[in-house]
Protein backbone atom coordinates (compact mmCIF):
# COMPACT_ATOMS: atom_id res chain seq x y z
CA UNK A 1 0.00 0.00 0.00
CA UNK A 2 1.22 3.17 -1.24
CA UNK A 3 1.31 5.55 1.64
CA UNK A 4 4.21 8.57 0.14
CA UNK A 5 2.73 10.48 -3.17
CA UNK A 6 5.09 12.24 -5.07
CA UNK A 7 3.19 16.36 -4.89
CA UNK A 8 0.45 18.07 -6.91
CA UNK A 9 3.60 20.17 -8.63
CA UNK A 10 5.46 17.67 -9.76
CA UNK A 11 2.68 15.33 -11.37
CA UNK A 12 1.62 19.19 -13.44
CA UNK A 13 5.07 19.10 -14.24
CA UNK A 14 4.71 15.50 -15.72
CA UNK A 15 1.32 15.99 -17.27
CA UNK A 16 2.29 19.66 -18.44
CA UNK A 17 5.12 18.34 -20.36
CA UNK A 18 7.39 20.79 -18.33
CA UNK A 19 9.59 18.00 -17.00
CA UNK A 20 12.61 16.98 -17.97
CA UNK A 21 13.36 13.24 -18.82
CA UNK A 22 15.02 12.27 -15.41
CA UNK A 23 11.64 13.36 -13.35
CA UNK A 24 9.57 11.91 -16.14
CA UNK A 25 10.81 8.61 -15.54
CA UNK A 26 10.69 9.22 -11.99
CA UNK A 27 7.05 9.90 -12.08
CA UNK A 28 6.05 7.51 -14.35
CA UNK A 29 7.42 4.94 -12.99
CA UNK A 30 5.33 5.73 -9.92
CA UNK A 31 2.56 6.41 -11.70
CA UNK A 32 3.44 2.65 -12.67
CA UNK A 33 2.52 1.40 -9.35
CA UNK A 34 -0.24 4.17 -8.50
CA UNK A 35 -3.60 4.04 -10.07
CA UNK A 36 -4.32 7.18 -7.52
CA UNK A 37 -1.65 8.94 -9.02
CA UNK A 38 -2.69 7.93 -12.70
CA UNK A 39 -6.14 9.18 -12.14
CA UNK A 40 -4.41 12.53 -10.71
CA UNK A 41 -2.30 13.22 -14.09
CA UNK A 42 -5.01 12.41 -16.39
CA UNK A 43 -7.42 15.06 -14.47
CA UNK A 44 -3.99 17.41 -15.24
CA UNK A 45 -4.24 16.31 -18.52
CA UNK A 46 -7.74 17.26 -19.03
CA UNK A 47 -6.84 20.92 -17.44
CA UNK A 48 -4.55 20.38 -20.15
CA UNK A 49 -7.52 19.95 -22.57
CA UNK A 50 -9.18 22.85 -21.96
CA UNK A 51 -6.34 25.09 -22.40
CA UNK A 52 -5.79 23.71 -25.73
CA UNK A 53 -9.80 24.02 -27.22
CA UNK A 54 -10.05 27.49 -25.10
CA UNK A 55 -6.79 29.24 -26.44
CA UNK A 56 -6.72 31.64 -29.44
CA UNK A 57 -6.99 29.90 -32.60
CA UNK A 58 -3.99 30.81 -35.13
CA UNK A 59 -4.27 31.38 -38.34
CA UNK A 60 -3.54 28.20 -40.32
CA UNK A 61 -2.86 28.35 -44.03
CA UNK A 62 -4.24 26.63 -47.07
CA UNK A 63 -1.30 25.11 -47.84
CA UNK A 64 -0.93 23.83 -44.85
CA UNK A 65 -4.16 22.02 -44.72
CA UNK A 66 -3.65 20.72 -48.60
CA UNK A 67 -0.07 19.81 -47.99
CA UNK A 68 -1.07 17.67 -44.53
CA UNK A 69 -3.82 15.99 -46.68
CA UNK A 70 -1.75 15.04 -49.71
CA UNK A 71 0.84 13.74 -47.02
CA UNK A 72 -1.61 11.21 -45.57
CA UNK A 73 -1.21 8.64 -48.74
CA UNK A 74 2.28 8.81 -48.00
CA UNK A 75 2.51 7.73 -44.70
CA UNK A 76 5.01 4.62 -43.96
CA UNK A 77 2.37 2.75 -41.58
CA UNK A 78 4.39 1.91 -38.17
CA UNK A 79 3.33 -1.22 -36.64
CA UNK A 80 2.37 -0.78 -32.67
CA UNK A 81 5.37 -1.59 -30.78
CA UNK A 82 4.48 -4.72 -28.79
CA UNK A 83 6.84 -4.58 -25.60
CA UNK A 84 7.81 -8.31 -24.72
CA UNK A 85 8.13 -8.27 -20.96
CA UNK A 86 11.69 -9.70 -21.51
CA UNK A 87 13.36 -10.84 -18.47
CA UNK A 88 10.07 -10.88 -16.40
CA UNK A 89 9.49 -14.06 -14.54
CA UNK A 90 6.35 -14.81 -13.35
CA UNK A 91 7.38 -14.47 -9.33
CA UNK A 92 8.84 -10.59 -10.35
CA UNK A 93 5.16 -9.36 -9.79
CA UNK A 94 5.13 -8.15 -6.80
CA UNK A 95 8.61 -6.99 -6.58
CA UNK A 96 9.79 -6.49 -10.36
CA UNK A 97 10.97 -3.25 -11.70
CA UNK A 98 8.04 -1.77 -13.47
CA UNK A 99 7.92 -0.71 -17.38
CA UNK A 100 9.40 2.26 -18.18
CA UNK A 101 12.83 2.02 -15.81
CA UNK A 102 12.91 -1.34 -16.89
CA UNK A 103 13.99 -0.07 -20.52
CA UNK A 104 16.53 2.48 -18.72
CA UNK A 105 17.84 0.09 -16.17
CA UNK A 106 18.50 -3.23 -17.86
CA UNK A 107 18.57 -6.20 -15.70
CA UNK A 108 18.75 -5.42 -12.25
CA UNK A 109 19.81 -9.10 -11.07
CA UNK A 110 22.96 -8.93 -13.17
CA UNK A 111 25.47 -8.18 -10.42
CA UNK A 112 27.65 -7.08 -13.30
CA UNK A 113 25.52 -3.91 -13.58
CA UNK A 114 25.86 -2.29 -10.31
CA UNK A 115 28.76 -0.42 -9.24
CA UNK A 116 30.03 -0.84 -5.36
CA UNK A 117 29.77 2.74 -3.70
CA UNK A 118 30.79 1.37 -0.44
CA UNK A 119 29.65 1.31 2.84
CA UNK A 120 26.93 -1.82 1.46
CA UNK A 121 25.81 0.40 -1.19
CA UNK A 122 25.83 -0.18 -4.81
CA UNK A 123 24.51 2.35 -8.00
CA UNK A 124 23.68 1.86 -11.59
CA UNK A 125 23.84 5.53 -12.92
CA UNK A 126 21.02 6.02 -15.65
CA UNK A 127 20.84 9.62 -17.96
CA UNK A 128 24.40 9.94 -17.57
CA UNK A 129 24.59 13.08 -20.23
CA UNK A 130 21.82 15.09 -18.31
CA UNK A 131 23.32 18.24 -17.24
CA UNK A 132 20.51 19.34 -15.00
CA UNK A 133 19.86 15.84 -12.60
CA UNK A 134 21.64 12.54 -11.57
CA UNK A 135 19.82 10.00 -12.08
CA UNK A 136 20.09 6.35 -10.59
CA UNK A 137 19.66 3.06 -9.21
CA UNK A 138 21.00 2.50 -5.62
CA UNK A 139 20.72 -0.58 -3.87
CA UNK A 140 21.28 -0.88 0.27
CA UNK A 141 22.29 -3.59 1.72
CA UNK A 142 19.82 -5.14 4.48
CA UNK A 143 19.90 -3.39 7.66
CA UNK A 144 22.55 -1.16 6.44
CA UNK A 145 22.26 2.56 7.09
CA UNK A 146 23.41 4.97 4.90
CA UNK A 147 25.69 7.89 6.35
CA UNK A 148 23.45 11.08 7.40
CA UNK A 149 23.54 13.48 4.35
CA UNK A 150 22.23 16.93 2.91
CA UNK A 151 21.12 17.63 -0.01
CA UNK A 152 22.44 20.61 -2.55
CA UNK A 153 19.56 20.74 -4.02
CA UNK A 154 16.05 18.65 -4.30
CA UNK A 155 16.04 15.00 -4.56
CA UNK A 156 13.49 12.16 -4.50
CA UNK A 157 13.84 8.76 -4.10
CA UNK A 158 11.39 6.03 -5.18
CA UNK A 159 11.26 2.71 -3.28
CA UNK A 160 11.17 -0.21 -5.95
CA UNK A 161 11.78 -3.24 -3.38
CA UNK A 162 12.57 -3.87 0.22
CA UNK A 163 11.69 -0.88 2.29
CA UNK A 164 14.03 1.99 4.31
CA UNK A 165 13.01 3.80 7.31
CA UNK A 166 14.32 7.61 8.11
CA UNK A 167 13.37 10.37 10.53
CA UNK A 168 10.62 10.74 8.27
CA UNK A 169 8.82 7.37 8.59
CA UNK A 170 8.70 3.90 6.54
CA UNK A 171 8.81 3.46 2.66
CA UNK A 172 8.35 0.68 0.46
CA UNK A 173 7.09 -0.04 -2.99
CA UNK A 174 6.03 2.53 -4.92
CA UNK A 175 6.84 5.32 -1.84
CA UNK A 176 8.39 8.20 -2.69
CA UNK A 177 10.33 10.75 -0.72
CA UNK A 178 11.17 14.10 -1.96
CA UNK A 179 13.88 15.83 -0.17
CA UNK A 180 14.75 19.81 -0.59
CA UNK A 181 18.12 21.57 -0.22
CA UNK A 182 19.51 21.83 3.40
CA UNK A 183 17.59 19.10 4.30
CA UNK A 184 19.10 15.76 5.85
CA UNK A 185 18.46 12.21 6.23
CA UNK A 186 19.67 9.06 7.63
CA UNK A 187 17.47 6.31 5.97
CA UNK A 188 18.10 2.79 7.07
CA UNK A 189 17.31 -0.15 4.89
CA UNK A 190 15.30 -2.55 6.85
CA UNK A 191 17.13 -5.64 7.58
CA UNK A 192 16.06 -8.55 5.14
CA UNK A 193 16.09 -7.70 1.78
CA UNK A 194 18.26 -5.41 -0.30
CA UNK A 195 16.18 -1.79 -0.73
CA UNK A 196 16.38 -0.77 -4.18
CA UNK A 197 16.02 2.53 -5.25
CA UNK A 198 15.08 5.04 -7.76
CA UNK A 199 17.15 8.38 -6.98
CA UNK A 200 16.75 11.73 -8.91
CA UNK A 201 18.93 14.65 -7.56
CA UNK A 202 19.26 18.78 -8.91
CA UNK A 203 22.94 18.10 -9.97
CA UNK A 204 24.85 21.24 -7.89
CA UNK A 205 25.91 23.67 -9.98
CA UNK A 206 28.74 25.16 -8.17
CA UNK A 207 32.36 23.87 -8.68
CA UNK A 208 32.42 23.17 -4.72
CA UNK A 209 29.45 21.19 -5.12
CA UNK A 210 30.72 18.93 -7.72
CA UNK A 211 33.91 18.28 -6.11
CA UNK A 212 31.75 17.64 -2.45
CA UNK A 213 29.34 15.45 -4.72
CA UNK A 214 32.74 13.40 -5.95
CA UNK A 215 33.48 12.57 -2.31
CA UNK A 216 30.33 11.71 -1.23
CA UNK A 217 28.79 8.65 -3.48
CA UNK A 218 25.63 9.08 -1.70
CA UNK A 219 25.09 12.49 -3.45
CA UNK A 220 25.06 10.78 -6.85
CA UNK B 1 -17.37 30.53 -22.76
CA UNK B 2 -13.75 30.40 -23.21
CA UNK B 3 -10.94 31.71 -21.04
CA UNK B 4 -11.61 35.78 -20.77
CA UNK B 5 -8.80 37.73 -19.55
CA UNK B 6 -9.81 41.41 -20.10
CA UNK B 7 -10.90 42.00 -17.03
CA UNK B 8 -7.46 40.66 -15.65
CA UNK B 9 -5.09 42.91 -17.95
CA UNK B 10 -5.90 46.34 -14.97
CA UNK B 11 -5.65 43.63 -12.17
CA UNK B 12 -1.75 44.30 -10.96
CA UNK B 13 0.09 40.78 -10.62
CA UNK B 14 3.55 42.54 -9.31
CA UNK B 15 4.95 39.03 -8.19
CA UNK B 16 4.10 37.62 -11.53
CA UNK B 17 5.90 39.34 -14.30
CA UNK B 18 6.47 38.29 -17.79
CA UNK B 19 2.45 37.34 -18.31
CA UNK B 20 1.24 39.99 -20.72
CA UNK B 21 1.79 37.20 -23.69
CA UNK B 22 -0.75 35.28 -21.76
CA UNK B 23 -3.46 37.51 -22.28
CA UNK B 24 -3.14 38.31 -26.06
CA UNK B 25 -2.37 34.31 -26.33
CA UNK B 26 -6.35 33.74 -24.83
CA UNK B 27 -9.52 33.83 -26.93
CA UNK B 28 -11.80 36.55 -25.51
CA UNK B 29 -13.94 36.47 -28.44
CA UNK B 30 -17.14 34.13 -27.54
CA UNK B 31 -17.70 32.94 -31.52
CA UNK B 32 -14.07 31.47 -31.62
CA UNK B 33 -14.92 28.91 -29.00
CA UNK B 34 -15.63 25.66 -30.37
CA UNK B 35 -16.14 23.32 -27.59
CA UNK B 36 -19.42 23.46 -26.10
CA UNK B 37 -20.28 20.41 -24.43
CA UNK B 38 -21.72 18.54 -27.92
CA UNK B 39 -18.61 19.47 -29.82
CA UNK B 40 -16.76 17.09 -28.46
CA UNK B 41 -18.78 14.30 -29.38
CA UNK B 42 -18.79 15.88 -32.84
CA UNK B 43 -14.80 15.69 -32.93
CA UNK B 44 -15.04 12.27 -31.50
CA UNK B 45 -18.01 11.12 -34.25
CA UNK B 46 -15.13 12.35 -37.15
CA UNK B 47 -12.27 10.48 -35.25
CA UNK B 48 -14.19 7.81 -35.47
CA UNK B 49 -15.01 8.16 -39.00
CA UNK B 50 -11.03 8.48 -39.12
CA UNK B 51 -10.08 5.79 -37.44
CA UNK B 52 -12.61 3.08 -39.00
CA UNK B 53 -13.29 4.15 -42.56
CA UNK B 54 -9.96 6.02 -43.17
CA UNK B 55 -12.21 8.72 -44.24
CA UNK B 56 -10.45 12.12 -45.49
CA UNK B 57 -13.52 14.50 -45.54
CA UNK B 58 -13.84 13.61 -41.71
CA UNK B 59 -10.31 14.61 -41.25
CA UNK B 60 -10.34 17.18 -43.10
CA UNK B 61 -13.15 18.47 -40.53
CA UNK B 62 -11.01 17.96 -38.14
CA UNK B 63 -8.29 19.36 -38.72
CA UNK B 64 -10.28 22.81 -39.30
CA UNK B 65 -11.19 22.70 -36.14
CA UNK B 66 -8.03 21.23 -34.81
CA UNK B 67 -5.23 23.16 -36.17
CA UNK B 68 -6.05 26.31 -34.86
CA UNK B 69 -6.30 25.59 -31.84
CA UNK B 70 -3.28 23.26 -31.69
CA UNK B 71 -1.28 26.13 -33.34
CA UNK B 72 -2.43 28.49 -31.24
CA UNK B 73 -1.78 26.13 -27.70
CA UNK B 74 1.79 25.18 -28.89
CA UNK B 75 2.60 29.46 -29.78
CA UNK B 76 5.62 30.20 -27.29
CA UNK B 77 7.72 33.34 -27.76
CA UNK B 78 10.40 32.32 -30.11
CA UNK B 79 8.48 30.17 -32.13
CA UNK B 80 8.91 30.94 -35.58
CA UNK B 81 5.58 30.44 -37.94
CA UNK B 82 7.68 27.79 -39.76
CA UNK B 83 8.41 25.88 -36.79
CA UNK B 84 4.93 26.16 -35.66
CA UNK B 85 3.75 24.79 -38.67
CA UNK B 86 5.63 21.81 -39.16
CA UNK B 87 4.64 21.03 -35.06
CA UNK B 88 0.70 21.08 -35.88
CA UNK B 89 1.14 19.58 -39.15
CA UNK B 90 2.88 16.91 -37.48
CA UNK B 91 0.15 16.59 -34.59
CA UNK B 92 -2.19 16.43 -37.31
CA UNK B 93 -0.85 13.08 -38.73
CA UNK B 94 -0.58 11.40 -35.28
CA UNK B 95 -4.30 12.30 -35.27
CA UNK B 96 -4.91 10.63 -38.22
CA UNK B 97 -2.33 7.94 -37.94
CA UNK B 98 -3.34 7.27 -34.40
CA UNK B 99 -6.79 7.78 -34.45
CA UNK B 100 -7.94 4.01 -33.67
CA UNK B 101 -6.06 4.54 -30.06
CA UNK B 102 -8.40 7.13 -28.80
CA UNK B 103 -11.16 5.76 -26.47
CA UNK B 104 -14.40 8.00 -25.69
CA UNK B 105 -14.69 6.27 -22.50
CA UNK B 106 -11.22 7.64 -20.93
CA UNK B 107 -12.11 10.78 -21.84
CA UNK B 108 -12.14 13.79 -23.91
CA UNK B 109 -11.00 14.34 -27.65
CA UNK B 110 -9.04 17.49 -26.60
CA UNK B 111 -7.83 16.02 -23.65
CA UNK B 112 -6.07 13.68 -25.96
CA UNK B 113 -5.13 16.33 -28.53
CA UNK B 114 -3.73 18.15 -26.11
CA UNK B 115 -0.97 14.86 -24.84
CA UNK B 116 -0.10 14.76 -28.81
CA UNK B 117 0.97 18.25 -28.91
CA UNK B 118 2.69 17.82 -25.95
CA UNK B 119 4.33 15.18 -26.60
CA UNK B 120 5.19 16.37 -30.05
CA UNK B 121 6.81 19.52 -28.39
CA UNK B 122 9.12 17.66 -26.49
CA UNK B 123 9.85 14.91 -29.21
CA UNK B 124 10.36 17.71 -31.86
CA UNK B 125 12.03 20.89 -30.13
CA UNK B 126 13.08 19.30 -26.95
CA UNK B 127 14.58 15.73 -28.67
CA UNK B 128 13.75 14.06 -25.25
CA UNK B 129 12.56 11.26 -24.75
CA UNK B 130 9.16 10.76 -22.43
CA UNK B 131 9.54 7.99 -20.59
CA UNK B 132 5.17 6.70 -19.56
CA UNK B 133 3.83 3.62 -18.21
CA UNK B 134 3.32 0.77 -20.39
CA UNK B 135 -0.10 -0.31 -20.02
CA UNK B 136 0.55 -4.41 -21.22
CA UNK B 137 3.34 -4.05 -18.36
CA UNK B 138 2.46 -6.92 -16.21
CA UNK B 139 4.18 -5.04 -13.16
CA UNK B 140 1.55 -2.24 -13.72
CA UNK B 141 -0.83 -2.21 -10.51
CA UNK B 142 -3.94 -2.40 -12.37
CA UNK B 143 -7.06 -0.07 -11.35
CA UNK B 144 -9.59 -1.97 -8.93
CA UNK B 145 -11.14 0.80 -7.15
CA UNK B 146 -12.20 3.25 -9.91
CA UNK B 147 -15.61 4.19 -9.25
CA UNK B 148 -18.05 6.70 -11.63
CA UNK B 149 -17.42 9.43 -8.64
CA UNK B 150 -13.62 9.77 -9.14
CA UNK B 151 -14.26 10.60 -12.44
CA UNK B 152 -14.42 14.79 -12.19
CA UNK B 153 -12.45 16.04 -14.99
CA UNK B 154 -12.28 13.20 -18.27
CA UNK B 155 -16.42 13.89 -18.48
CA UNK B 156 -16.66 17.69 -17.83
CA UNK B 157 -16.66 19.49 -21.15
CA UNK B 158 -13.76 21.38 -21.86
CA UNK B 159 -15.68 24.69 -21.69
CA UNK B 160 -16.76 23.87 -17.76
CA UNK B 161 -13.21 23.03 -17.03
CA UNK B 162 -12.43 26.56 -18.76
CA UNK B 163 -14.87 28.18 -16.73
CA UNK B 164 -13.79 26.36 -13.13
CA UNK B 165 -10.23 27.81 -14.13
CA UNK B 166 -11.31 31.20 -14.51
CA UNK B 167 -13.05 31.36 -11.20
CA UNK B 168 -9.67 30.63 -9.46
CA UNK B 169 -7.86 33.23 -7.95
CA UNK B 170 -5.78 34.90 -10.32
CA UNK B 171 -2.39 33.50 -8.87
CA UNK B 172 -3.31 30.18 -9.26
CA UNK B 173 -4.74 30.53 -12.89
CA UNK B 174 -1.65 32.23 -13.92
CA UNK B 175 0.87 29.48 -12.33
CA UNK B 176 -1.49 26.69 -14.71
CA UNK B 177 -0.78 29.27 -17.86
CA UNK B 178 2.61 29.02 -16.74
CA UNK B 179 2.86 25.07 -16.73
CA UNK B 180 0.66 24.67 -19.47
CA UNK B 181 1.42 27.34 -22.29
CA UNK B 182 4.72 28.24 -21.12
CA UNK B 183 5.97 24.32 -20.82
CA UNK B 184 7.37 25.36 -17.41
CA UNK B 185 7.67 23.64 -14.22
CA UNK B 186 7.16 24.92 -10.59
CA UNK B 187 11.16 25.03 -9.61
CA UNK B 188 11.14 27.10 -13.18
CA UNK B 189 7.99 29.10 -12.20
CA UNK B 190 9.31 29.77 -8.86
CA UNK B 191 12.73 30.70 -9.86
CA UNK B 192 11.41 32.97 -12.59
CA UNK B 193 9.00 34.85 -10.31
CA UNK B 194 10.98 35.16 -7.43
CA UNK B 195 7.88 33.27 -5.23
CA UNK B 196 9.26 30.79 -3.48
CA UNK B 197 9.13 27.14 -3.89
CA UNK B 198 6.79 26.51 -1.15
CA UNK B 199 4.34 29.49 -2.05
CA UNK B 200 4.05 27.86 -6.27
CA UNK B 201 3.41 24.49 -4.94
CA UNK B 202 0.98 25.14 -2.76
CA UNK B 203 -0.55 27.25 -4.91
CA UNK B 204 -0.60 24.16 -7.69
CA UNK B 205 -2.18 22.03 -4.35
CA UNK B 206 -4.84 24.95 -4.28
CA UNK B 207 -5.64 24.97 -7.72
CA UNK B 208 -6.21 21.35 -8.10
CA UNK B 209 -9.00 21.39 -5.00
CA UNK B 210 -10.66 24.45 -6.30
CA UNK B 211 -11.05 22.90 -9.52
CA UNK B 212 -12.05 19.58 -8.67
CA UNK B 213 -14.45 21.17 -5.89
CA UNK B 214 -16.23 23.12 -8.53
CA UNK B 215 -16.36 20.72 -10.93
CA UNK B 216 -17.87 18.34 -8.39
CA UNK B 217 -20.74 20.82 -7.63
CA UNK B 218 -21.42 21.46 -10.71
CA UNK B 219 -22.26 17.58 -11.64
CA UNK B 220 -25.02 17.30 -8.92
Amino acid sequence: MITHHPNDALLLDYASGAASEPINLLVATHLALCPCCRRKVEDYEAIGGAFVSNCKSAKISRELKADTLASLDNLVEIEDRQESPAGMRSGDLETGIPQPLRRYCGDVDNTDMWQWAGFGIKKIPLLEKHDKFECYMLAIRGGKKVPSHDHGGSEWTLVLDGSFTDEAGHFSRGDMVEMREGEEHQPIADAGKDCICLVVAEAPVSLTGSVGRFLNPFLG
Amino acid sequence: MSFDNTQQITVPCSDLPGLGGFVESMDSSQSSSFVQSGDDNRLAQWLSSVAIDRDKTSFGYLFDHLAPKVKGFLRKNGTSEALLDDLTQEVMIKIWRYAGNFDQKKGKVTTWVFTIARNARIDLIRKENRPEPDKNDPVLVNDNSRGSDEIVFAKQASTRISEAINELPNEQQEILKFAFFEEKSHAEIAAQTGLPLGTVKSRIRLAFQRLKKTLTELDI
